[in-house]
């Protein structure tokens, strides 16, 4: 048998356990409560000021000045409350906190702390320097895009897309390839960047497109697609006719919605097909839509009937984003509609849908269906 | 003859606790420290993310134009008493592209009806009607009529903080290609003022049942959940709230209809597929706790729950045994499985036969009562000490409860969860076990909502 002196002792462990971590958890709610107490009696008397200069009221500079005045032992807790005012202004009044963050030295603290041993330090810097949005610090920022750590990388990418400076386009797209040896920046954080850059990213947009890395080209049509960047439709064109990646195709067929003409209608319409596959027919209904085009009513009508559901659904939406002879067409095919006629039902559908998000042009009668 | 057969039973109990008392002794040692040991690898976590939520890029999600539209599919049956609130918070999340999408399973209770409450007007919000086939198949019905690439599955009587979606998503943003599915943190919301579908207030329950679940869901989902996360080897994500990508969800099939733990089978054929594919692949916990739920406050209800939780659990292990100890499927069949089946499956079965053992044997005068007792506050104050480990990596992360009377509540509700309350969910989790063994019918049984408490306390279900 379990010797009881055994058991007295680790009962006696055990309790003891229990009362330290107790008291532990005490500890812990009592030092969070006080140090949150103080940090609101530190930031008390300068949040009229703060909330002054983010309001853009401090005509006088007199807010700014008393916040240039915070003393060094109550700084930490206002800094804290600037920063996060920071992330929430634009204009005038970000431009003024920046300056405040300026003259107290963050900036500059920032910089140094872009060199820190510590991936998290190194990851609070690039953010506050990305929020700041000041364009002399990309160069500092762009080598951040192959540190050692992905969460620095990640950050890095974000704040270099807040300032906004398109000569860092070439480096964000080399960022998505392998960064010793791990996976680099996803994506969609690299993407947003880009479309910061506008359209001075576009010639870095347009090489990504033909560049053998697939990722690369997935980024680019991304960026095409939702920045609507004009001069990418021939490189588009080409993509359309020759990409193997399925990602890669939507994404293009989406961007030439944006960015093509009405030559493109039969170069979009020919990805409907029912050959095709279904994401790809849904993006080129969708893309259809978004060219506007009349000439594409005849087949996104064709497509109301598809047995794809949701295919014939982006086709009823996207005839209304044709505008009105795109709903002429979706008012015909709702009259007819009935249990024998699903083409009928879809289009009443989206005249439904549109006319409850008050699309133009949409008549103001409901269409009878069943 | 009676004094013959007692003395027999006497043997036979006292070898089998001479025999047995080494491995029981080594099982609950065992159990308790894996669960200590998943509780700080959880905290660890946990401290990771609280300490990173400035620079965790949720400000650029909010205005970002790639970031990824969430369709959230709420199934309801018979929600009427919590139904608009659930609604109206899913309709006002801050999440830049999403829609809403409820699938009422065939309710009685006119919850469709109440749904009209809960419109916006700004928010696409889907209603489906079918007719009653379980939580799985409405749910999957919702996949079918999601438009997004994600897809949220949030229990209807979930409430979800305003930046849930942002939360939960997140991780896909960070990393596209290889997230697959990612979960929240789901807390009990009993008592707490609910204003506009919001928790405006964390508090402690007023029932004893439900403030014993609070501690109880705290410790199961740092364990189960972000312990496992960080060690890669997720298996479980609550159907109270789940993010999964779409193409995965629809690849895999969605959700099996007729299985009781649909939400654990679901991520065990994410596993099984995506291994058995050589795919790459990540399934991710976040420990914030952005969901918030209503958790039973009658016996019955709690009986019902976790009788069906275990024989759920029962039945995915087994259907997924091939997976058990298969390098193949690394730490999920290495690791992660065959501790479900030891200390998941098997705990409440061999807690319930130590009690018994040791009854007897105390009763039978094998065991002396002060042995009796010593052992017990062994058994149960490891337990306490995995508890107490919970809230504290609780108060150091994301504490919840601001007042004092809840922590002293929290600490009152760790020990009372010992008295009666372990043993009984034991026996009714045994109870499913057994009930699917001999193979007896399936019974999803309902769950009997009393609604949020409203801003002034009142309730609005």
């Amino acid at each position: 048998m379990t010797s009881p002196s055994l058991l007295v002792a680790a009962d006696l462990g055990i309790g003891l356990t229990c009362a330290a971590l107790a008291l532990l958890v005490a500890v812990i709610k009592l030092t969070r409560a006080v140090a949150a107490s103080s940090r609101q009696a530190r930031v008390a008397p300068y949040r009229v000021p703060v909330l002054s200069v983010a309001a853009g009221g401090d005509e006088d500079d007199a807010a700014s000045a008393t916040l240039r005045e915070v003393p060094d032992r109550d700084w930490g807790a206002v800094r804290d409350v600037v920063v996060a005012m920071l992330g929430k202004v634009r204009g005038d009044s970000a431009r003024t906190l920046v300056r405040l963050l300026d003259a107290r030295g963050e900036f500059e603290r920032a910089r140094s702390a872009l060199r820190s041993r510590r991936a998290i330090r190194r990851a609070r810097a690039a953010y506050l320097l990305g929020l700041a949005g000041q364009q002399r610090d990309a160069g500092l920022l762009l080598p951040l895009l192959g540190d050692r750590s992905a969460e620095v990388r990640l950050v890095a990418a974000r704040s270099l897309g807040a300032l906004g400076d398109p000569a860092a386009a070439p480096a964000m797209f080399g960022a998505l390839g392998l960064v010793r040896g791990q996976p680099g920046i996803p994506i969609a954080v690299a993407a947003e960047a880009l479309l910061n850059f506008g359209t001075g990213a576009v010639q870095a947009v347009i090489e990504a497109m033909g560049s053998a890395d697939v990722t690369l080209r997935a980024a680019a049509t991304m960026v095409a697609a939702e920045g609507a960047l004009s001069a990418t439709a021939p490189r588009l064109r080409q993509l359309l006719a020759d990409e193997p990646d399925l990602d890669v195709r939507i994404s293009a067929a989406l961007a030439l919605g944006r960015v093509g003409g009405a030559d493109d209608v039969a170069r979009l319409a020919a990805l409907t097909g029912a050959a095709q596959p279904t994401a790809l027919r849904r993006a080129a209904a969708l893309a259809l839509g978004e060219l506007g085009h009349p000439d594409a009513v005849p087949i996104l009508s064709r497509l109301l009937s598809d047995p794809d559901i949701r295919l014939a659904q982006h086709s009823g939406d996207a005839l209304v984003r044709v505008g009105p002879p795109g709903v002429r067409a979706l008012t015909e095919a709702a009259s007819g509609s009935g249990p024998g006629n699903p083409a009928g039902r879809v289009a009443a559908g989206s005249l439904a849908i549109a006319r409850l998000r008050k699309a133009p042009l949409v008549p103001t009668e409901p269409v009878s269906s069943r | 003859m009676t004094r013959w057969l007692l003395g027999d039973l006497r043997h036979a109990v006292a070898a089998l606790t001479y025999a047995l008392q080494i491995p029981i002794i080594g099982y609950f040692l065992l159990i308790n420290s894996s669960y200590l040991m998943l509780i700080l690898v959880a905290g660890s976590g946990s401290l990771r993310h609280a300490r990173r939520l400035e620079h965790s890029g949720r400000r650029e999600a909010l205005g970002g134009r790639l970031t990824p539209g969430v369709s959230v599919i709420m199934p309801a049956y018979n929600e009427a008493a919590t139904i608009v609130p659930a609604v109206q918070a899913m309709l006002s999340l801050r999440y830049p592209r999403y829609e809403v999408i409820v699938v009422d399973d065939g309710s009685s209770d006119g919850t469709v009806a109440r749904l009209t409450e809960a419109r916006d007007g700004r928010t696409r919000l889907v209603v489906v009607a079918k007719e009653n086939s379980g939580k799985a198949e409405a749910v999957n019905t919702g996949i079918n009529a999601s438009a997004e690439a994600l897809v949220a599955v949030v229990d209807a009587d979930s409430l979800l903080d305003p930046d849930a979606l942002l939360v939960v998503s997140k991780p896909f943003a960070d990393d596209p290609v290889l997230m697959v599915a990612t979960g929240g943190m789901v807390r009990v919301a009993n008592d707490c003022p609910v204003i506009a579908g919001r928790v405006t207030d964390v508090r402690m329950p007023s029932s004893w049942l439900a403030r014993i679940q609070v501690v109880e869901y705290l410790r199961a989902f740092l364990l189960s959940r972000e312990g496992w996360s960080r060690m890669g080897g997720l298996i479980l994500i609550s159907g109270a709230f789940g993010v999964f990508r779409r193409d995965v969800l629809v690849e895999v099939g969605g959700l099996l209809h007729g299985s009781l733990g649909e939400d654990f089978e679901l991520v065990m054929r994410l596993h099984k597929r995506l291994r058995d594919q050589g795919r790459d692949y990540r399934v991710e916990f976040v420990a914030e706790p952005v969901c918030w739920t209503e958790v039973p406050t009658s016996v019955k209800v709690l009986h019902r729950q976790r009788k069906r939780w275990h024989r759920g659990l029962w039945e995915t292990l087994w259907a997924y045994r091939g997976v058990l100890g298969r390098p193949r499927y690394g730490i999920v069949g290495l690791v992660a499985v065959p501790w479900y089946w030891l200390f998941e499956l098997l705990a409440p079965v061999l807690e319930l036969a130590g009690l018994v053992l040791l009854g007897l044997g105390t009763a039978l005068g094998v065991v002396n009562l002060a042995f009796f007792w010593l052992f017990m506050a062994v058994a149960y104050g490891f337990g306490i000490v995995v508890t107490l480990s919970a809230m504290a990596v609780e108060e150091l992360s994301f504490p919840k409860y601001r007042r004092w009377r809840d922590l002293g509540v929290a600490l009152l509700a760790c020990l009372a969860e010992n008295l009666g309350y372990r043993q009984a969910t034991a026996w009714w989790r045994a109870e499913g076990w057994w009930a699917s063994l001999r193979g007896r019918a399936q019974v999803w049984g309902t769950m009997t909502r009393t609604g949020f408490a409203d801003g002034d306390g009142t309730r609005n279900g």
